[in-house]
């Protein structure tokens, strides 16, 4: 009986082994195909979206496909999580011949693929790169941006008119918005949500400049952020605000900290219930660049007239862009920079912004006058022209970098220190300020042990 | 000939599984090796000891460093006398199979379910222990709870291979409980001891999991463990900081396998030595 057992495992062995090293005539049939081939490394929720948001992939995949002959593979990517997902892609990076292309959506930052050294140079491979607006651009070259999306400020004109605020004009500034602000919260008081707590909070902590992201470097530890503090606290437990007589600080930590907490549940609710009584609004989806899309809206006559300005708040960057980065270890290198090359050509970039089914605006800055062109001959909205054409000089004129530049690591410090302040604004005791500065200091050396990982 | 074939069908049986520890562990143990060596996981430039410098002068290295090493000081010695006392009562008043169940089935809770749990009472909602100074006690307290089960199956195991015959002897020589336990039943238990420390260093790893899901990437830094500082640098590509910390902290756990191989050549007794 041990001897068949032995034989058996030995047959098995010696099958598994010559299976694995045999080459058959298919190989030579699979190496062709495999020559005329890519592969888009793409996370699954962005795949779904790509039919409802960004068409022109899609449409412009089959069209290559058709007119090269080349197969264009997606290698759809699923996760629950933004790490889940780097750790996935991160492991098919290390593939010969991994993915060719590596989309990179809008709500993503690529320095990590460029630091470690994966993104090929792409300003000689790509001729059509040079068409692109350098404020868009990375220093590295190793980023090709294809659609780029503007976060605008959305107030709601009804609540201007009750404020007797006269429509602000796409010029207005930082002072502006929060005269605005200033007046809505004077004019009642207003029950303190999470938004609420955001809108006093984030802004100024980019404006603090608490994170030095050029020297990797977070400094809380001094006179600004101890006064910004105080001035926080003091402003929450004004007659500005409603706030729960029951909530004591941990039900404002649950809420500011945990998403699935009551009490974060029950100030979305409330902010959802009561969007057309703030001033501003969360809910504008448009992007404010695809002029044939916002004109459509600014036509419409509706109860709760939304106003549609350019962001303002701080230098937090409102622009974002969608785009490629080459696997240098990629299959099939050159196909895929002939398809980017096509997806930056005129025609392509055009026909993204005239497509229904996307929500990005040409990163192409040849075709402006074909866009003006379109416009005109369309006869939309003025308004929205002008808005278009604001937006547009801010970023020739490179007033933002894309969001997807900063650090990775960057808006989840912001939210972190945020949410971290939380305990000195809503403790019930204040502290001292020696007690502040031990407690700043030790966050200081938290956030600077992260940062510098 | 049939000596020759009888000596090595042994090996024959034991090959697959050889082949498999080899292609899935040794093989990728030893190519590790180069990325820690290397500018990067995809420029394979020597850069000699470098990456093992910049980890030894990182303060995050460090702090997990001295994380992982508390959290193991403490929670493995004590899981080991935990699960030793429980194998041993059990043992003795030979308890009914429901409570050897009930201790064994935390470790089949999904760690998810367990984070929440323990969130619930030791976070903000409960005690709010987890943000505080002394998080690594939550997460002992966690550790044990989920693999006391698992220790005492292999205790019970040892204890019921100790030879009845040498402890009647020590009864009819007059010793009493606590001299059996202290010079007959721990000498024997000694290699099953040494097994559970193994096992439970291995499972000691697993704790990240329930750190991570409780806390995430950048967690309360009294529990920021060389998991997450190896997680994270997996995530941002850095495989050359990845695999020097791997190995450094892989020589720290041969050097620990390698003391308590030492203790059971050492203490370990047998039956009939003196």
């Amino acid at each position: 009986m041990k001897r068949i057992i032995a034989l058996v495992i030995c047959i098995i062995i010696v099958i598994t082994t010559v299976s694995c090293s045999t080459e058959s005539s298919n190989n030579i049939n699979q190496q062709n195909d495999v020559q005329n081939e890519i592969t888009i490394a793409i996370r699954e929720m962005d795949y779904f979206q790509l039919e409802g948001f960004n068409k022109i992939l899609l449409d412009y995949t089959d069209r290559f496909k058709r007119e090269n002959g080349v197969k264009v593979n997606f290698d759809v990517i699923s996760s629950n999580s933004s790490d889940e997902y780097s750790e996935k892609l991160n492991a098919k990076l290390h593939l010969k011949d991994g993915p060719t292309l590596i989309l990179i959506p809008d709500y993503q930052t690529y320095n990590t693929f460029i630091e470690q050294e994966i993104g090929l140079n792409l300003k000689d491979g790509v001729p059509y790169y040079n068409k692109v607006y350098d404020s868009l651009l990375d220093d590295s070259d190793c980023f090709v941006p294809i659609g780029v999306k503007y976060l605008p400020t959305v107030l709601h004109k009804n609540v201007l008119d009750k404020l007797g605020i006269e429509v602000p004009s796409f010029d207005w500034t930082r002072e502006d918005y929060l005269k605005i602000r200033g007046k809505w919260l004077e004019s009642e008081p207003r029950n303190f949500t999470l938004s609420q707590y955001w809108e006093l909070v984030y802004s100024p902590i980019t404006e603090l400049k608490i994170i030095d992201e050029a020297n990797k470097k977070v400094s809380l530890n001094n006179p600004k952020v101890k006064e910004f503090l105080k001035a926080i606290r003091e402003q929450v437990y004004s007659s500005k605000y409603i706030l729960k007589p029951e909530y004591t600080y941990e039900n404002y930590h649950n809420m500011i900290v945990d998403s699935k907490s009551k009490e974060y549940q029950e100030s979305r609710e409330y902010e959802r219930n009561n969007e057309s009584e703030n001033y501003t609004s969360t809910t504008y989806l448009t992007n404010p660049l695809r002029s044939l899309d916002t004109a459509v809206e600014f036509d419409m006559v509706v109860v709760d007239e939304k106003i549609v300005l350019p962001y303002v708040l701080d230098s937090d960057s409102p622009v974002s862009v969608w785009g490629f980065i080459v696997n240098r270890n990629g299959m099939n290198i050159e196909l895929g920079l002939e398809y980017i090359n096509g997806l930056l050509s005129d025609e392509t970039q055009l026909s993204m912004f005239q497509k229904k089914d996307d929500i990005y605006y040409p990163v192409n800055k040849d075709i402006e006058d074909e866009i003006d062109k379109i416009e005109e001959e369309k006869n939309i909205n003025k308004e929205a022209i002008a808005l278009r054409k604001y937006i547009i000089n801010q970023i020739k004129k490179g007033t933002f970098s894309p969001s997807n530049q900063e650090m990775r690591i960057y808006k989840k410090l912001v939210k972190m220190i945020g949410s971290d302040f939380s305990k000195f604004i809503f403790t019930d005791e204040p502290y001292t300020d020696e007690e502040l500065s031990e407690e700043l200091q030790k966050l200081e050396d938290k956030y600077n042990m992260w940062l510098n990982e | 000939m049939r000596k020759y074939i009888k000596k090595i069908k042994g090996y024959y049986l034991l090959l697959p599984s050889l082949l498999g520890f080899a292609l899935f562990f040794i093989v990728p143990f030893i190519g590790g090796i180069r990325y820690s060596f290397s500018v990067s996981g995809f420029n394979n430039a020597f850069v000699g000891f470098k990456n093992y410098k910049e980890i030894f002068t990182s303060e995050a290295f460090s702090l997990a460093l001295k994380n992982t090493g508390i959290f193991m000081g403490i929670a493995i010695p004590l899981i080991i006398v935990i699960s030793f006392i429980i194998s041993l009562i059990i043992h003795e008043i030979k308890a009914p199979k429901l409570i050897k169940m009930f201790i064994i089935l935390p470790m089949i809770i999904p760690s998810a379910t367990v984070a929440g749990f323990f969130r619930r009472i030791f976070g903000t909602s409960g005690f709010n222990i987890i943000d505080s100074d002394y998080a690594m006690f939550v997460i002992i307290l966690i550790f044990i709870w989920r693999n006391t089960g698992y220790n005492l199956i292999i205790y019970l195991a040892g204890l019921a291979q100790i030879n009845k015959e040498v402890i009647e002897a020590s009864e009819i020589d007059g010793a009493n409980y606590f001299q059996k336990l202290w010079h007959i039943i721990i000498p024997l238990c000694t290699p099953t001891t040494v097994f559970v420390a193994i096992v439970t260093i291995i499972n000691s790893f697993k704790v990240f999991k329930d750190i991570y899901i409780l806390q995430g990437s950048y967690p309360n830094p009294k529990i920021y463990m060389l998991q997450h500082y190896m997680n994270n640098k997996f995530r941002d590509l850095q495989y050359e900081k990845l695999t020097s910390a791997a190995y450094v902290f892989a020589l720290v756990i041969f050097a620990f396998a390698f003391l308590m191989f030492m203790i059971d050549k050492r203490y370990a007794k047998k039956v009939g030595e003196s």
